[in-house]
């Protein structure tokens, strides 16, 4: 049962000593990752094929994911303008269909083809992307000065002129704020990360375990099914509403 | 994660039997602390998130049966509720995946 959690990694280039450098590359992973990609455009593609109008199947579909998206961030959001919340579309849908197709992949029977997300350096990466991009917001939206007075909570602000008894507000701040909020970006990090990495990891472990028990009968059939398409989706879904609300919470600081 | 590892797990189980038949030694004391640390460490996470998560659905029940017209805002929430607070057996998993397949 060791081979559960080996990972095949390249070291060096094939057939060369040219080493990889920070360490190797997860070969498996990147060429997922690589086909989930041609699988995305390629269904998109077939979407959007013929532009009509009154829409046809394909365009229906991917303006019903759209427009579902578009009213979900503009009702979290709640920006002065549409466009202001349009602006954040892209990232979230395009987050919410990567880490779709990046679970369901394996429904292709293709050999040696498992889930990028299997892998804790694909979560890792798409984690520390989106806290990235929320402490890049809110940098954006009130300034360095504007963030670090975020980040230092809500007894820093004071009115007026810097009396002694604005003194104990700003201490608090510095001292028990501050460390909190950066030990929280840390936090956001490794739980949204670890979350998706344990929930399809977890449900692949329990598929390989139930072929084993069951010898490959129809049990794994209907378990593969409920893994492939719901649990995909759900863990995508919370993925992409819960950095839709750290980019919410970090752009609405006042 | 596939049906290649599923048929790898078949074989090797037939061979590992027949080993077991003698003393138990380093190794073995190893893999016997390891199965009493998985069970304890998944059999423990899993208990208060998973009445949480209960409590949760009770409440969304309660919610839906006030007020029909809002079923679909509360099952979302209660959806997300829900993801956010399996994590925390999640992450039970994957200590105990950690200590069964890695160390």
């Amino acid at each position: 049962m060791e081979s559960i959690g080996e990972r095949i990694v390249w070291r060096y280039l094939p057939y060369t000593d040219v080493a990889i450098p920070l360490g190797g590359l997860n070969i498996i992973t990147v060429l997922s990752t690589l086909a989930v990609m041609m699988a995305l455009w390629g269904l998109l593609w077939l979407g959007v094929r013929r532009f009509a109008w009154i829409p046809g199947r394909g365009q229906m579909m991917v303006e019903l994911f759209l427009g579902g998206f578009d009213s979900m961030v503009s009702s979290t959001l709640e920006l002065k303008t549409r466009d202001a919340n349009r602006h954040y579309l892209p990232l979230i849908s395009s987050l919410f269909l990567f880490i779709v197709m990046c679970n369901a992949i394996p429904v292709l029977p293709i050999p040696h083809l498992e889930e990028p997300t299997c892998d804790l350096n694909c979560t890792l990466a798409l984690g520390a992307m989106i806290v990235c991009y929320s402490v890049y917001c809110s940098v954006r939206a009130h300034g360095l000065k504007g963030h670090f007075a975020a980040m230092c909570g809500p007894m820093w602000h004071h009115e007026g002129k810097f009396t002694l008894g604005a003194l104990p507000g700003k201490m608090v701040g510095l001292g028990f704020f501050l460390p909190l909020h950066i030990v929280e970006d840390f936090s956001r990090v490794m739980s949204i990360s670890f979350r998706l990495f344990g929930n399809i990891t977890g449900g692949a472990v329990i598929l390989t375990v139930i072929s084993v028990l069951s010898y490959g009968m129809v049990i794994p059939l209907g378990l593969s099914a409920f893994v492939y398409v719901f649990e995909a989706a759900v863990q995508a879904f919370v993925f992409s509403m819960l950095s839709l609300i750290y980019i919410a919470s970090a752009l609405q600081h006042e | 994660m596939d049906i290649s590892t599923a048929l790898m797990l078949l074989q090797s189980t037939a061979g590992q039997a027949a080993e077991a038949a003698k003393g138990v030694s380093g190794v073995e004391l190893i893999t016997i602390a390891k199965c009493f640390a998985a069970a304890f460490a998944i059999g423990l996470g899993v208990f208060a998130p998973g009445l949480s998560e209960g409590f949760a659905t009770a409440k969304a029940v309660e919610g839906i049966a006030r007020n029909p017209g809002a079923t679909g805002l509360i099952t979302r929430t209660m959806i997300i509720g829900q993801a956010i607070t399996e994590s925390n057996s999640i992450y039970a998993l994957v200590i105990a995946l950690l200590i069964l397949f890695v160390i």
